[in-house]
């Protein structure tokens, strides 16, 4: 327990407010849950070292030992498994409570399988393709999760996962799209379920949550055939953003520290980053869609479930005002109808909800007191100034001008907000 | 659901066992009763994070012009035959979307892109042997060995594959006869002298 904490409690029972027995009892009980609980540090530690020894086995192997014979080979190539698994036998047996022991001993074995099918390859020249590698090492690692419950290793499958999706789909050709990516995270899913039911303040769930969110946004264009028509794919990446958006404001996600919602901060920085994108003229370009394309498969369920978090959303918080960061989803979709009539249009629609979002934030700063919000606002006006110096169809004075309001909006809201708290402060003392 | 974590453990363990074993086994098959082939190539040494350093084979022999067929794809899974040149080198023979049945000496593999020719497509095919793993700085000495000699073009560089039922292995890398492996050890030798 805290050292200061502890004397505050001695202050207390001092002043007569806590008596010696309540006293006592919060004592043993803090005590008590401080026992109960793992070492998050040992388990750092531990985990850090097995991915560290991990890594280790696997750049020991790529040097790929002439000198050995065959058979040689072949046995060192399943020593790291057979090390792997008997640690993991060790704990199933001798240390199942021990969150160290589970986790470290199954990373270990996780990097052993990877290393002993390298190896074989090596041996066998067995080219092959990085997708079945990647795929092959995933599933034998998989039940990982479920059996020792480990959820590095669970973080670990959606890394090597995630990384398949883009090698079967990759930016220059669709190789095939990567269903075994959605099975996969399927079958990561009742571990996250079970993280949520017994677990919700673990470290884990936050780390899940970044690695889910980055992993979905990574491997969203791996499953889009025949992407001709950018702004359709730019459409589909602000349906999947304002999805994040909604689901970040679940209580579940709300109730947790700001850095760990990364639902929330992905999802209004994504559907931000899209839409600065497409508030240039050269953004339009090539809006009509290849015929093959299965775009419109994938984005009509996802318009449906943006949808429905919206009448969701509505529903719980009975609030006249909502967020206008989560509608912009259909002022793109707006936008995008409007460039088959003038490609302007669409960007005059796309800067003008920019700036409404802008206003907003610098509204709810000001009204909530927050300078915080305050200057998200007040920096969406900044980057929108900076992205529209760089438009040479825009004239020098319209420019200057958007120049010094943005820059005098910084200057004058800070200063007028800081006013408001300083004349509080005052009321309050007086 | 306690009573079940050991077994199924056990049974994971068998199953990561499995894998490898079955790859070894499959291609031990492939090498003792595959059908020998010469590819000619041109090596390159590239390294892979997982895989070690190889020699990434680049082979010459690898397209044929068929007559056009628009449900053609790159990517499409096809199966392909081979026939020994004059010069011992092999060549593609056919190229069909299904198992050859009077043969076994035929290579599982995909279109890499076609070009068209007139009436006809060019098309290009993967080859699924293209690395010949080696010891990290031998690999390097074979990409030196391998630029010395590809300056001359009297050199002869190619790969021993044994084919079998859609299956290849690279059986060795060679320069003018001799094995890459042997040809960096006299490299070796010399310099020791």
């Amino acid at each position: 327990m805290n050292k200061q904490w502890f004397k505050e409690i001695q202050e207390l029972v001092a002043a007569g407010i806590l008596t010696e027995e309540t006293a006592q009892n919060i004592v043993s009980y803090y005590q008590l849950k401080k026992e109960n609980e793992p070492n998050r540090f040992t388990i750092v530690l531990a985990i850090l070292g097995a991915l560290l020894v991990g890594s280790g086995i696997i750049l020991i192997i790529a040097h790929n030992w002439d000198d050995l014979s065959r058979l040689i080979k072949t046995i060192v190539a399943f020593l790291p498994l057979v090390l792997g698994q008997s640690l993991c036998l060790y704990t199933l047996l001798k240390q199942k409570q021990n969150a160290a022991w589970r986790e470290c001993s199954s990373v270990l074995l996780f990097f052993a399988i990877g290393g002993c099918i390298s190896i074989i390859s090596q041996v066998y020249n067995i080219s092959g393709s990085l997708t079945g590698f990647l795929l092959t090492w995933i599933l034998l690692a998989l039940p990982l999760v479920y059996l020792l419950s480990s959820s590095t290793v669970a973080l670990l499958c959606i890394a090597g996962i995630t990384w398949y999706a883009i090698e079967l789909g990759n930016f220059d050709r669709v190789i095939g799209i990567p269903y075994m990516y959605v099975v996969t995270m399927a079958l990561v899913a009742p571990h996250y379920y079970y993280l949520y039911k017994t677990r919700p303040a673990s470290n884990y769930i936050s780390l899940l949550n970044w690695m889910l969110c980055l992993s979905l946004t990574i491997t969203l264009r791996s499953f889009i055939t025949n992407p001709i028509g950018y702004e359709w794919v730019l459409l589909l990446y602000l349906v999947l953003f304002c999805i994040f958006y909604y689901v970040g404001r679940f209580s579940f996600f709300e109730e947790r520290n700001r850095m760990a919602n990364s639902f929330r901060l992905l999802g209004v920085s994504g559907t931000l980053f899209i839409l600065f994108l497409s508030s240039f003229n050269l953004t339009w370009k090539q809006f009509d869609i290849d015929e093959q394309s299965n775009i419109f498969f994938i984005l009509i369920p996802f318009i449906c479930i943006v949808c429905y978090l919206v009448w969701n959303d509505f529903r719980r918080r009975h609030i006249k005002m909502q967020e206008p960061t989560g509608f912009s989803f259909i002022i793109f979709i707006l936008a995008i109808h409007s460039a088959y009539f003038s490609v302007s249009l669409s960007v005059f629609v796309v800067n003008a909800w920019l700036i409404l979002i802008a206003i907003y934030y610098m509204r709810k700063g000001s009204k909530e007191d927050h300078l915080g919000v305050l200057n998200f606002g007040l920096s969406i006006m900044a980057i929108l100034a900076i992205c529209r110096f760089f438009d040479s169809s825009i004239d020098f004075i319209w420019r200057g001008m958007f120049f010094i309001i943005t820059g005098l909006g910084f200057f004058l809201a800070n200063y007028f907000l800081l006013r408001k708290r300083r004349q509080r402060h005052k009321l309050i003392n007086t | 659901m306690k009573n079940i974590i050991l077994p199924a453990f056990i049974l994971l363990v068998f199953a990561q066992w499995l894998i490898p074993a079955q790859m070894i086994w499959q291609k031990d098959k492939v090498s003792s009763e595959g059908y020998l082939h010469r590819f000619q190539t041109a090596p390159v040494d590239p390294s892979d994070p997982f895989m070690g350093k190889y020699v990434a084979l680049n082979f010459k022999e690898t397209s044929k012009t068929m007559s056009h067929n628009k449900d053609r794809y790159n990517g499409l899974k096809i199966y392909v035959t081979f026939f020994t040149d004059n010069n011992g080198y092999a060549q593609i023979r056919d190229i069909s979307r299904t198992i050859p049945l009077h043969t076994k000496d035929f290579l599982e593999t995909t279109i890499n892109y076609t070009v068209p020719e007139g009436d006809s497509d060019r098309i290009y095919i993967n080859y699924p042997f293209n690395r010949f793993y080696m010891e990290e700085y031998k690999a390097k000495q074979a990409e030196g060995a391998y630029n010395n000699r590809s300056a001359d073009t009297s050199n002869k560089t190619y790969a021993l594959v044994s084919i079998h039922e859609g299956d290849a292995v690279i059986k060795d890398v060679f320069i003018n006869d001799s094995s890459i492996t042997d040809v960096i050890r006299k490299i070796n030798s010399s310099r020791k002298d």
